[in-house]
C-alpha cells in the first residue's frame, strides 16, 4: 500500500512539486499580512516571513526526496550532469564517443562474425546430441575417391565421408544406442521448374535424415524412409528460402521440379532457416533422397563400390549414450569394412574413427575461419584498448582541471565516493553513448568484414540480437570500469589543499607518469596496426602491379555446365560451339571463345608433361613423385579465337585454329614460361610436348608460343601453361568469354537469350566481366588491407589526440616555468623543442615497444602477404616515420604554444 | 542530500507528533498548523515554519494524514490536512509513549 502511494506520487512528482511552491508560497503571504498587521512596514515583514520559513528549495528537495527514489534518481542526476558537462565541451565529447563507437562497434562486429560463423548452432531439434565422424588415415589411402571435406594431415588424410556399407553398419552396430542419418553434397546442380533453368545447390539425404533432426515441414511433407528407396517415386524437398526466392511462396506441393534432366515431385517444403547440415553459411536448395544420388550425379563411381567414399553420417545419441562409448563399435565397424574391400591393407594403416560435436554441422569451414576471426579479434582488440587509453587518458585531464570542483565538492562534504561515483557515472554515459553508436557501426562493419570470411552468397550478414547486445553492455560497462574508475579513484586521492591551493602543479607528476604510460601503449598498440596495415597495403599494391597477360576490360564471361544433364561429349561440344557463334553474331560483340577452366578463379587442370627427348619414369619408381612435381603443366582447353579475344600475343607460331580439326594431329600452344622451363628456348615451334605421366602418352606438336598470362590466379608464379583445341579434348565445364566494343554489363541479357535459343535446359551462371573476376579474386585482400589501412589510421588518430592532449596539459601546467627560462635568455625554438623532444621521446619508446609486438605478430599474417616478407624492414622503417611524423604533429600546437608564452605574464600571474 | 532539517528547537521526531496532535483538533492548512503550534505553546515551541512542509508529505505518504485543496476563509485557494482513522491510531500510540517519556523524565529529575 505504502509503496503504492509512493510509486503513484513519484509518477505525479512533477505536480505534487508545483502544488508544495504554491502551498509554501501561499504561507509566506500570510505570515507577511499577520506581520503587517502587526504593525510592521512590508519589506521588513516580507524578510521576516522568508526567514522564518526556511530555504525553500531545501525544503522541496527534501520533499521530493520522500516522493521518489533518491539512490536511483541521484545516478540520474549524476547522468545529467554528466550530459551537460559534455555539452559544454563538445569537442572532448565527440572525441571520447567516436573512439568508443569506433571501439565497441568492431569487436562487436567481430564478435557477431564469430558468434554466426563459428560459435552458432544448427537449427534442428537439440543439436547438442548431434555427432559427427571423422576418420584419419596413414599415408596408404583405402579409398579411390572421396566426396567429403578431406584433409591433409602430416601422417595422411583425413575426412568426414564414408563408403555406403560403412555407414549401414555403422547404423546397425549401434541401433538402439544412436540413430544415424547420412547426407551428400551434390554441389550445383541444374533445376529447371516452369521452364527456366538454373543452378542451385543438392544435398541427397537417407530418409530418416529429417526425422532424425526433428524437423517438421513448412509445407507439404519432408522425405522420409519410403522416399529412399530406388523403385519409389523420385520426390524432392526445397528449402524455405529457395521456395521463396524462386516460386514466389506459391503453391508447389505435386509440381515437377527438374534435376539435372531428371523430373522429381516437389514433396514439400524444409522450415524456415533451415539450410542443410553442411558447412557453416551453406544454404542448401533442394534436399533429394540418398538413393537418387546415382541417377543426378553421372560419374563413374557406383554408390555402393566400398572405394567411394562418399556419404557423411551424422549421428543423434540416444539419452544417456555417451559418444565415448561408442568409438570403439565404429572404430571396429569401419576397420571391418575397409579390411573386406581392401584385403591388402595392414591394420595399421586401417583408418581410425574419431567423434566429435555435431551441433556446429560440418567443421571445416569453421575451422578454415577460426585464423582470419582471430587475427580480426586481435586487432580491434588493440582498437579498443587505445580507444579506452584515450578516454581514461581524456578523463584523468578533465579531472585533474576539474581539480577544485572536486575539491569544493568534497569540502562541502560530498564523500570520497559519491565524488567517485559520479566521476564513474560520467563515464558511464559516455560508454553507453559509445556503445549505442558502435551497435550501428557494428552492422555496417560485419558486413563489410563479411565477404573476407565467405564467399558464399547467401551467408547474411548477421542482425541485432540478444547476444550481441548482451555482448556490447558487458564490453562497455568494462570498459566504463576500466577507463574511468582508475583515473576517478586517483583524481580524487588528492589531498583536500592541494586541490584548493592556486595552480595545481604539485598533483602532476603523479598525473603525469599515469598518462604518458597510457601514452606509451597507445602509441606501441598503434604501431603495431600501422605496421599491419603498411604491409598488407604493400602487398596489395604488389598484387595491383601483376600483369595479367591479357586485357581483362570489355570481356564479359560466363559459364554453363551441360554435363549435369548427362550431355554427351558430342553433345556438349556442339552446345559450345552453337552458344560461341550465336555471342559473336550478337551486335557491339567482336569476339568470343570458350575455355574449359575459369580464368583467375582457381580452377585448373594440372598435369605432368615432358618434352619429347625425355622419358618420364615409372610411375611407381622412387624419383616418380619428383619428376611429377617439377615436371606441372597447367592445361587449358581453348575454343576458337581464344587467343585474339583474350588478347594474348602469340609470339612464335601461330594460334590455335581451324587447321587444328578432329582428325589432323594434336597441336597446342605453349605460352613462354613452358617452353622456356622445359625447353631452354623460345623456339620451340615444331618440338613435342608428352602430356601425361606414362612413355605411351600422348605427343603434342607446339604450333605457336604465347605471351605469359594469368591462369588461376593473380597471385603466384606465372605458370607454365598448355592451351589445347576444344575440338581435340573432351569438354566438361564450358566457361564463355566475348570481347565487347561498349560496355560489356549490357550484353549480358542478350547473351543469356543466346544460350536460351540453344538449349533452354541449361542455365546460365557467374556472369561478370574478367576485371571483376580478378578483383573478386583479390577481394579478401583487398578487404584486410582497407580495414587495418582504416583502422591503423584510428588508432593512429586516436594515439595523437592521447599524445597531444598531454602535452598540451604539460604546457599549460609549465607555462610559469617556461616563462622563467625565458626571462632567464632561453630562445623560443629551445623552448619549442622543449615540447618537441618529449613528444619525440614518448614516441620513441612506444616505437621501440611497438615494433617488437608487431615484429611478433605480423607472423600471423604472413601467409596473406605477396612478395613480402613479414618483418620487411622497409615497411617497418616506413611504419616507424609515419608514427613520428605523427607525434611531431601532435607536438606542433603545444609546442607553438609554449612558444609564444610571454615571460612578463607568465611570471606575473605568479 | 538527505540531512535533516537543522536548528530544530524540538526533540526529534516530536514535529510529526505536534502536527497529528493539531489536526486531531479538525481540519487544516499548513500556516494554520504553524500558528497552533506557536500560540498553543505560548510562543515556547519554535518550529522553522518551512520544515512543516517535508514532514507533511512524509506523513501524507505514510497515510496518516490526507489532504485536498479548497477555499480559505479569505476566499484563497489552500491545501487542507485531515487526520486519517491510521493517523487517530498513530496519534493515540505516540501520546502515551510521550506521556512514558515524560513521566520517566520527570522521575529523573525530580525525584520524590
Amino acid at each position: 500500500m505504502r509503496m503504492l502511494r509512493h510509486f503513484s506520487s513519484w509518477l505525479r512528482r512533477s505536480r505534487l512539486d508545483d502544488e508544495l511552491r504554491d502551498e509554501m508560497a501561499q504561507h509566506v503571504e500570510w505570515k507577511t499580512e499577520t506581520l503587517i498587521a502587526e504593525g510592521i512596514s512590508e519589506p521588513e515583514a516580507r524578510r521576516r516571513a522568508a526567514i522564518e520559513m526556511g530555504n525553500v528549495t531545501r525544503l522541496r528537495e527534501e520533499s521530493r526526496e520522500t516522493w521518489g527514489f533518491p539512490r536511483l534518481e541521484s545516478v540520474w542526476q549524476d547522468a545529467a550532469y554528466g550530459l551537460r558537462q559534455m555539452r559544454r565541451t563538445p569537442l572532448f565529447t565527440a572525441v571520447a564517443v567516436v573512439s568508443l563507437a569506433v571501439g565497441i562497434g568492431a569487436s562487436a562486429a567481430v564478435f557477431s562474425l564469430a558468434d554466426a560463423m563459428v560459435m552458432r548452432r544448427l537449427p534442428v531439434r537439440d543439436p547438442q546430441q548431434l555427432i559427427l565422424f571423422k576418420w584419419s588415415s596413414g599415408p596408404v589411402f583405402p579409398f579411390s575417391s572421396l566426396n567429403g571435406n578431406g584433409q591433409q594431415t602430416e601422417q595422411g588424410l583425413s575426412s568426414t565421408s564414408f563408403a555406403r556399407v560403412a555407414l549401414d553398419e555403422m547404423r546397425v552396430a549401434t541401433s538402439g544406442r544412436m540413430d544415424l542419418l547420412g547426407f551428400a553434397d551434390l554441389y550445383d546442380v541444374n533445376v529447371t521448374a516452369d521452364g527456366r533453368a538454373e543452378m542451385a545447390s543438392a544435398h541427397v539425404v537417407s530418409g530418416n535424415y529429417f526425422d532424425v533432426l526433428g524437423l517438421s515441414p513448412a509445407a507439404g511433407r519432408l522425405l522420409n524412409g519410403s522416399d529412399d528407396r530406388n523403385d519409389a517415386p523420385p520426390a524432392a524437398v526445397i528449402s524455405e528460402s529457395f521456395w521463396r526466392r524462386r516460386f514466389g511462396g506459391a503453391e508447389v506441393i505435386g509440381r515437377p521440379l527438374g534435376v539435372n534432366g531428371l523430373t522429381f515431385t516437389i514433396a514439400g517444403v524444409a522450415p524456415e532457416g533451415f539450410g542443410g547440415i553442411g558447412q557453416v553459411g551453406d544454404s542448401t536448395d533442394v534436399f533429394l533422397p540418398l538413393s537418387a544420388r546415382g541417377l543426378v550425379v553421372r560419374g563413374e563411381d557406383k554408390d555402393d563400390d566400398p572405394t567411394n567414399w562418399w556419404v557423411l553420417p551424422v549421428g543423434r545419441l540416444r539419452p544417456g549414450v555417451s559418444a565415448a562409448e561408442l568409438q570403439p563399435t565404429l572404430d571396429a565397424v569401419l576397420k571391418r569394412t575397409v579390411a573386406a574391400s581392401k584385403p591388402a591393407l595392414t591394420a595399421k594403416d586401417l583408418p581410425a574413427v574419431h567423434l566429435l560435436d555435431g551441433s556446429r554441422g560440418q567443421s571445416d569451414t569453421r575451422d578454415a575461419m577460426v585464423a582470419p576471426l582471430k587475427t580480426m579479434a586481435l586487432v580491434v582488440g588493440i582498437v579498443l584498448l587505445v580507444a579506452c587509453a584515450n578516454v581514461a587518458n581524456l578523463l584523468l585531464a578533465r579531472a585533474q582541471s576539474r581539480a577544485r570542483e572536486l575539491s569544493v565538492r568534497t569540502a562541502m562534504g560530498a564523500g570520497r565516493m559519491r565524488v567517485v561515483r559520479q566521476l564513474f557515472t560520467e563515464g558511464a554515459v559516455l560508454a553507453v553513448m559509445g556503445a549505442a553508436l558502435g551497435l550501428v557501426a557494428a552492422h555496417w562493419i560485419s558486413g563489410a568484414l563479411m565477404p573476407a570470411l565467405t564467399t558464399s552468397p547467401a551467408a547474411a550478414v548477421p542482425g541485432l540480437d540478444w547476444r550481441l547486445v548482451a555482448f556490447v553492455t558487458v564490453l562497455s560497462v568494462t570498459c566504463a570500469i576500466g577507463f574511468a574508475l582508475a583515473p576517478a579513484m586517483r583524481s580524487t586521492n588528492t589531498t583536500l589543499a592541494a586541490g584548493l591551493r592556486d595552480g595545481s602543479a604539485r598533483t602532476t607528476g603523479r598525473r603525469g607518469r599515469l598518462a604518458g604510460s597510457l601514452v606509451v601503449v597507445q602509441l606501441a598498440l598503434s604501431m603495431v596496426l600501422v605496421v599491419t596495415a603498411a604491409l598488407l597495403a604493400r602487398s596489395l599494391w604488389n598484387l595491383d602491379l601483376v600483369e595479367l597477360g591479357c586485357e581483362p576490360e570489355h570481356l564479359l564471361t560466363f559459364k554453363v555446365d551441360p554435363t549435369l544433364n548427362g550431355y554427351s561429349p558430342e553433345r556438349v561440344r556442339a552446345l559450345a560451339v552453337g552458344i560461341t557463334e550465336g555471342l559473336r553474331a550478337l551486335p557491339g560483340v567482336t569476339g568470343s571463345t570458350f575455355t574449359s577452366h575459369r580464368l583467375l578463379s582457381n580452377q585448373s587442370s594440372i598435369g605432368v608433361g615432358s618434352i619429347d627427348s625425355e622419358t618420364p619414369p615409372d610411375v611407381n619408381a622412387p624419383e616418380a613423385a619428383s619428376f611429377r612435381r617439377s615436371h606441372l603443366v597447367w592445361r587449358q582447353v581453348t575454343g576458337p579465337d581464344f587467343f585474339s579475344t583474350m588478347r594474348i600475343p602469340i609470339v612464335r607460331g601461330r594460334a590455335l585454329d581451324a587447321r587444328d580439326s578432329q582428325s589432323s594431329a594434336k597441336a597446342i600452344v605453349v605460352n613462354g614460361v613452358l617452353a622456356r622451363r622445359f625447353f631452354k628456348s623460345e623456339d620451340v615451334v615444331g618440338r613435342r610436348l608428352r602430356l601425361g605421366m606414362s612413355p605411351t602418352s600422348p605427343l603434342y606438336e607446339i604450333v605457336g608460343v604465347s605471351g605469359d598470362a594469368r591462369y588461376t590466379s593473380v597471385r603466384g608464379d606465372m605458370p607454365p601453361t598448355a592451351y589445347l583445341p576444344a575440338t581435340q579434348q573432351p569438354l566438361n565445364f564450358i566457361n564463355f568469354a566475348m570481347r565487347t566494343a561498349g560496355a560489356p554489363e549490357s550484353l549480358a541479357g542478350a547473351a543469356r537469350d543466346v544460350v536460351r535459343r540453344v538449349d533452354d535446359q541449361v542455365p546460365v551462371a557467374g556472369m561478370r566481366t574478367l576485371a571483376e573476376q580478378a578483383a573478386e579474386s583479390l577481394q579478401q585482400e583487398r578487404l584486410f588491407a582497407r580495414l587495418s589501412l582504416l583502422l591503423g589510421g584510428v588508432t593512429l588518430a586516436l594515439s595523437a589526440v592521447g599524445l597531444y592532449g598531454l602535452l598540451a596539459y604539460g604546457v599549460a601546467v609549465r607555462v610559469p616555468e617556461i616563462g622563467l627560462r625565458m626571462a632567464l635568455g632561453a630562445g623560443r625554438r629551445s623552448v619549442a623543442w622543449l615540447v618537441l623532444r618529449q613528444s619525440l621521446t614518448l614516441a620513441a619508446i612506444g616505437l621501440l615497444a611497438g615494433t617488437g609486438v608487431a615484429m611478433a605478430a605480423t607472423t600471423l599474417i604472413g601467409s596473406m602477404l605477396y612478395r613480402l616478407p613479414p618483418r620487411d624492414p622497409l615497411t617497418i622503417l616506413i611504419a616507424a616515420l609515419i608514427m613520428l611524423g605523427t607525434s611531431a604533429l601532435a607536438a606542433y600546437l603545444p609546442a607553438r604554444r609554449a612558444s609564444r608564452v610571454d615571460p612578463i605574464v607568465a611570471l606575473r600571474a605568479e | 542530500m538527505g540531512t535533516k532539517a537543522a536548528r530544530q528547537d524540538l526533540l526529534p521526531g516530536t514535529l510529526d507528533m505536534l502536527i497529528l496532535k493539531s489536526l486531531s483538533i479538525g481540519v487544516m492548512h499548513g500556516y494554520g498548523i504553524a500558528q497552533h503550534i506557536k500560540t498553543v505553546s505560548g510562543e515556547v515551541l519554535r518550529v522553522e515554519e518551512g520544515s512543516l512542509y517535508p514532514a507533511l508529505q512524509r506523513l501524507q505518504l505514510s497515510g496518516l494524514i490526507e489532504s485536498e485543496w479548497g477555499q480559505s476563509a479569505n476566499n484563497r485557494r489552500a491545501r487542507y490536512y485531515r487526520l486519517t482513522r491510521a493517523g487517530r491510531r498513530a496519534l493515540g500510540d505516540a501520546e502515551s509513549s510521550f506521556d512514558r517519556l515524560i513521566a520517566a523524565i520527570g522521575r529523573v529529575m525530580r525525584p520524590a
